[in-house]
């Protein structure tokens, strides 16, 4: 049960925390919302310019979804280097693989990683129109 | 470990291998065919291998291959078998009224990789494992069912699905750490006797309130089958097919591959919750199929009504229960294929729609009769294999004595046949149109005449049910 009230103090202190800040914020900063260009929406220190509802080019989403594949890749490379750090030590069944079958088996996951970018490439994502 | 001790891993490894092969060949062949047959004979095979090959039963630290995994798998490769049977005339030109697909090869490619996640989901021996064959089960059919080219309705289809699907993958993933926060472990074993052990955690049953929502979204079990209607007509008609059958039965191994084993314990506790999904989907299921005129969106809500009876199963004893969902999925795909290659045939012409069904009987009078005993099956008319189907399901739960809710589930079954019924109506007394004949392709008539003497076979014969209550039940 402790866990719990430790979990709920956690809670509260962070609501409290982050009111107490807001509430201070609101009570003692000075306010002159209409002066300059205050209510602007933020576009990294730009003047905004036309509408936030765009069409973006296809080729962004392309891309982005290329670059999950190293995302993937970088992601899952820790813990499989792991897990085969240990299966080439022991098994369940006490017996021992041997590291030529760990590297292989290492290699067939990243070649079915590198034939996604094998794939875009091929398919010609790649190709900025 | 030597080599040979993998062999009971070779499906799995051979469905990669072929997933893999099928996108690498679409990137040479232009028209696709290369892969349409590379696709379907690596699927008989991997269907033989899983029927007749290596029985032994082995562990991988957390993929489990069992007798009942491979039961599933079997399911999984025969459906997508069909489907990619029926995608065969979407891709020729002039193939369906609603325009031509296009990318064969990777349609393929993504039916296989889904496949591959519906693999890992009944080996997992890991919550882990579990969430990623589940997200690989879902990720391909998102892009699937946006598949049409410029169809405004496919694309609603492919972004509702993707917001649908990750709400539920969210949703699954939160359930998953509250199970992992309440037992300390992910493993299967392990989970199942911090289950027994302390059944009445809060954080357990928190868990089991999420993963009950995210997987019941996947199911679309009422309330959470509002996406369902939308994403099925959209959906190109071989997509509908794989999400109605492959997917729907990789939902339905979801949820009995956690609650038949580790989650076992609780199972009993959650028999009301339960109960109570299985009357809201037949309800809400049978009343939003009467007034449906797609007949996409009729399948959608027929479906919805199809998942309240097998939850039904999950009130029963463990094996009792695997056997019957087994086995109500294979009668149900069987009967759901025949009907979709029907729409495939009279989706050449016109739209997918009651109204497209007129004359039939006229057109090609042996359509018509499969359009009939098909639409029995789904009622559960005796002696087609919906019946049987349909029998083990409500068996499984009266054994453990919930009389009450096998008689709403046989008054829902009821009500079905009036909407099963308008469908043969339409077919047979509703004035036709045009009264051209149809012609069928040779494939289709191989299937259409396989699938009917199925549906007839599965619902006499006990003995193809004996051998998979047999097989899944251990």
């Amino acid at each position: 049960m402790t866990e719990y009230i430790i979990i709920g103090v956690f809670a509260l202190v962070g609501i409290l925390f982050a009111g107490a800040a807001m509430v201070f914020s609101r009570l003692a900063a000075p306010r002159f919302p209409d002066v300059g260009k205050k209510l602007n929406s933020y576009e990294s220190g730009e003047d905004a310019i036309g509408s936030a509802r765009i069409q973006f080019k296809i080729g962004y989403y392309l891309f982005a979804l290329v670059f999950l594949v190293f995302d993937v890749e970088a992601v899952f490379l820790f813990p499989v280097l792991g897990v085969l750090r240990s299966a080439g030590s022991a098994t369940a069944s006490g017996s021992i693989l041997s590291p030529l079958f760990v590297w292989c088996e290492l290699l067939l996951f990243i070649a079915i990683l590198a034939f996604a970018l094998f794939y875009a490439w091929k398919k010609k994502v790649l190709e900025w129109e | 470990m030597t080599l040979a001790e993998f062999t009971p891993l070779l499906p799995d490894l051979l469905l990669l291998a072929l997933a893999l092969a099928v996108l690498k060949i679409d990137l040479w062949s232009e028209d696709g065919e290369a892969g349409f047959h590379l696709t379907w004979i690596g699927l008989a095979g991997l269907a033989l291998l899983l029927a007749f090959g290596s029985r032994s039963d082995a562990v991988f630290a957390d993929y489990h291959i069992t007798a009942a995994s491979r039961v599933w798998k079997l399911l999984f490769t025969l459906a997508t078998l069909a489907t990619v049977f029926l995608s065969r005339p979407y891709f020729r030109a002039g193939g369906n009224a609603r325009g031509t697909l296009a990318k064969s090869g990777a349609f393929f490619g993504l039916l296989l990789l889904c496949m591959q996640g519906m693999f890992a989901l009944v080996s997992a021996g890991n919550l882990i494992v579990f969430y990623l064959g589940l997200e690989l089960a879902t990720m391909p059919i998102y892009a699937l069912a946006a598949y049409q080219p410029r169809d405004a309705d496919s694309a609603e289809a492919g972004s509702k699905y993707v917001l649908m699907g990750g709400f539920s993958s969210a949703l699954t993933l939160f359930g998953i750490s509250f199970l992992y926060g309440a037992t300390g472990s992910l493993g299967f074993p392990a989970l199942e006797a911090a289950v027994r052990a302390a059944p009445a955690d809060p954080a357990l049953w928190g868990g089991i309130f999420f993963l009950l929502g995210g997987l019941g979204f996947k199911l679309a079990m009422a309330p959470l089958h509002m996406w369902a209607p939308d994403v099925y007509q959209g959906a190109p008609t071989p997509v509908m097919a794989f999400l109605s059958v492959a997917s729907k039965a990789a939902a339905v191994a979801a949820l009995a591959t956690l609650f038949l084993s580790p989650l076992n314990a609780v199972r009993p506790d959650l028999a009301p919750c339960f109960a109570a999904a299985a009357v809201l989907s037949m309800v809400a299921g049978n009343l939003g199929a009467m007034r449906q005129k797609d007949l996409r969106r009729f399948v959608a809500y027929s479906s919805v009504a199809q998942v309240g009876y097998m939850l039904l199963a999950m009130l029963g004893e463990g094996d009792g229960s695997r056997a019957a969902l087994v086995y109500n999925l294979v009668t149900y795909g069987v009967t759901g294929f025949a009907l979709y290659f029907i729409m495939g045939v009279i989706g050449k012409e016109g739209p997918e729609t009651m109204s497209g069904l007129r004359g039939l009987s006229r057109r090609h009078p042996g359509l018509a009769v499969l359009l009939v005993l098909c639409m029995f099956s789904l009622a559960g008319v005796p002696p087609l294999a919906g019946f049987l189907g349909k029998f083990m399901l409500f068996s499984a739960a009266a054994a453990e004595g919930h009389y009450l809710l096998v008689g709403i589930a046989v008054a829902n079954a009821v009500v079905s046949f009036y909407y099963y019924m308008l469908v043969v109506k339409e077919a047979y007394i509703a004035p036709p149109g045009e009264a051209a004949a149809i012609r069928l392709r040779p494939l289709q008539i191989m299937v259409l005449w396989g699938l009917g003497l199925a549906l007839l076979v599965l619902g006499v014969c006990p003995a193809p049910a004996d051998w998979l209550a047999r097989a899944a039940g251990n």
